[in-house]
């Protein structure tokens, strides 16, 4: 499983093994102050990092932090 | 006045039958009390009556549990008891996890009191913690049976107060392990005054103790990575509170207790059909527009179309997680796991706000 969350540090203390950093708490994926298509490409990204986290052995709880520019948290 | 009569509970060691190869002996009873059973009526001084001692071997209980526990019902039934003690069990497994079974199903079945005793690192208190029934209360104790002396004395205290029908106090005061339960209480200081006076207390380095104690987790096991990405199943699970149009499925927007999964099938987006959001732990705003911010459906079929993986699973799973019990969310990711595991779901991706 892995855990899309933009509280990170939490999930974390929650003990969550593959953790992908999302955006907003009330946006996780993707982020509607921008454009149409790059609010897209942030979604996907998101989701191609928890792709990798599935794909990734980790030994406990394991930040992921998606390649692409956005504000967390 | 009769005699408040009571049940007690030990394993075959401490009901003097024998050690581990005695450990497969079926339940069986006295008529009295026995082992440490004796000692802690003597404790009790006369406040109760051990009618009837319950034995069994550790083996047996793990591997017939549901006849065992019949067995031990039927019986305090029978006897008429007002009250179960069971062990205690100090640091030892099978004999934990027996007693606190033991005291959680006659707790329900009978709504009577059940008390055991056992070291905090024993695997039974985390039974305990998940059961969390008010009718049930493990002392804590030492981790060596050297500590019976104490463990008996603690436990007879407790359970002549339990027996006088006193009312129970939080468990740093009455000296049970906490179950997490809040309990309500009048207090002279208002809450901002009480933060304030710990803050103060925390600066000067003077001990002080929090009112919300978080509860600390075990450590989850970790599944191993997906080896072949292409050849799997995935399912989405959120937490963000997508469902139905309307709520049909009568979730609360906190303290939710259930789940359900909604067809996302030979949908491109989570804006090809209606859904509201019932969450009341954030603006909902933004996900009530558009529900791909918390079930990212749209990203994943456009991932799924690059055949990265086999296929998504054709329903998606919700549960709205604000101001949820952690026992109440275990229990519902436990029967979520079932789902998914006879589906044949490979991996999963959980989004929670």
């Amino acid at each position: 499983m892995a855990h899309i969350t933009p509280m990170a540090m939490l999930a974390k203390q929650m003990k969550s093994n593959r953790i992908v950093t999302g955006t907003k708490i009330p946006h996780p994926c993707g982020d509607p102050n921008l454009p149409i298509e790059a609010d897209n490409t942030l979604r996907r990204e998101i989701v191609k990092t928890a792709f990798k986290a599935l794909q990734t052995g980790v030994s406990g709880p394991t930040v992921f932090v998606p390649d692409i520019s956005y504000t967390s948290g | 006045m009769a005699l408040f009569r009571i049940m007690y509970y030990v394993n075959q060691f401490f009901g003097g039958i024998g050690g581990e190869e005695k450990a497969d002996m079926p339940v069986g009873f006295r008529e009295e009390a026995v082992g440490p059973a004796r000692r802690f009526q003597e404790l009790c001084q006369g406040s109760l009556e051990v009618a009837v001692t319950a034995y069994c071997g550790d083996n047996y209980f793990a591997e017939h549990e549901s006849d065992a526990l019949a067995s031990i019902l039927e019986v305090a039934r029978k006897y008429h008891v007002g009250m179960l003690v069971a062990g205690p069990a100090f640091g030892a497994g099978r004999y934990g996890f027996a007693c606190v079974e033991i005291c959680h199903f006659l707790n329900i079945s009978l709504n009577i009191p059940c008390i055991s005793g056992m070291s905090v690192e024993s695997p039974g208190v985390e039974l305990y913690k998940q059961y969390k029934d008010k009718g049930v209360f493990l002392i804590p104790t030492s981790e060596a049976v050297s500590g019976m002396g104490e463990a008996l004395s603690k436990m007879a205290r407790f359970a002549s107060k339990v027996v006088k029908g006193e009312a129970i106090g939080p468990a740093p005061e009455e000296g049970y392990i906490p179950r997490g339960f809040r309990l309500d209480a009048l207090v002279d200081k208002t809450g901002v005054e009480r933060a304030v006076d710990i803050l103060l207390d925390k600066l000067a380095g003077r001990t002080f103790a929090t009112e919300i104690p978080i509860e600390t987790l075990e450590e989850i096991p970790v599944a191993p990575p997906i080896a072949n990405l292409k050849d799997a199943c995935l399912a989405l699970v959120s937490t963000a509170g997508v469902v139905a149009p309307g709520n049909p499925d009568g979730f609360k927007t906190f303290g939710n207790t259930q789940w359900r999964k909604y067809s996302i099938d030979k949908m491109n987006s989570m804006k090809d059909a209606r859904w509201d959001v019932w969450h009341g732990g954030y603006n909902t705003i933004f996900v009530h527009e558009n529900p791909n911010y918390g079930v990212p459906l749209d990203g994943c079929r456009e991932i799924e179309k690059e055949k990265a993986f086999r296929k998504l699973h054709p329903f998606f799973y919700s549960t709205p997680g604000n101001m949820a019990l952690i026992s109440a969310m275990q229990a519902v990711g436990k029967e979520i796991l079932g789902d998914m595991k006879a589906e044949g779901i490979d991996g999963v991706l959980l989004v929670s706000t």
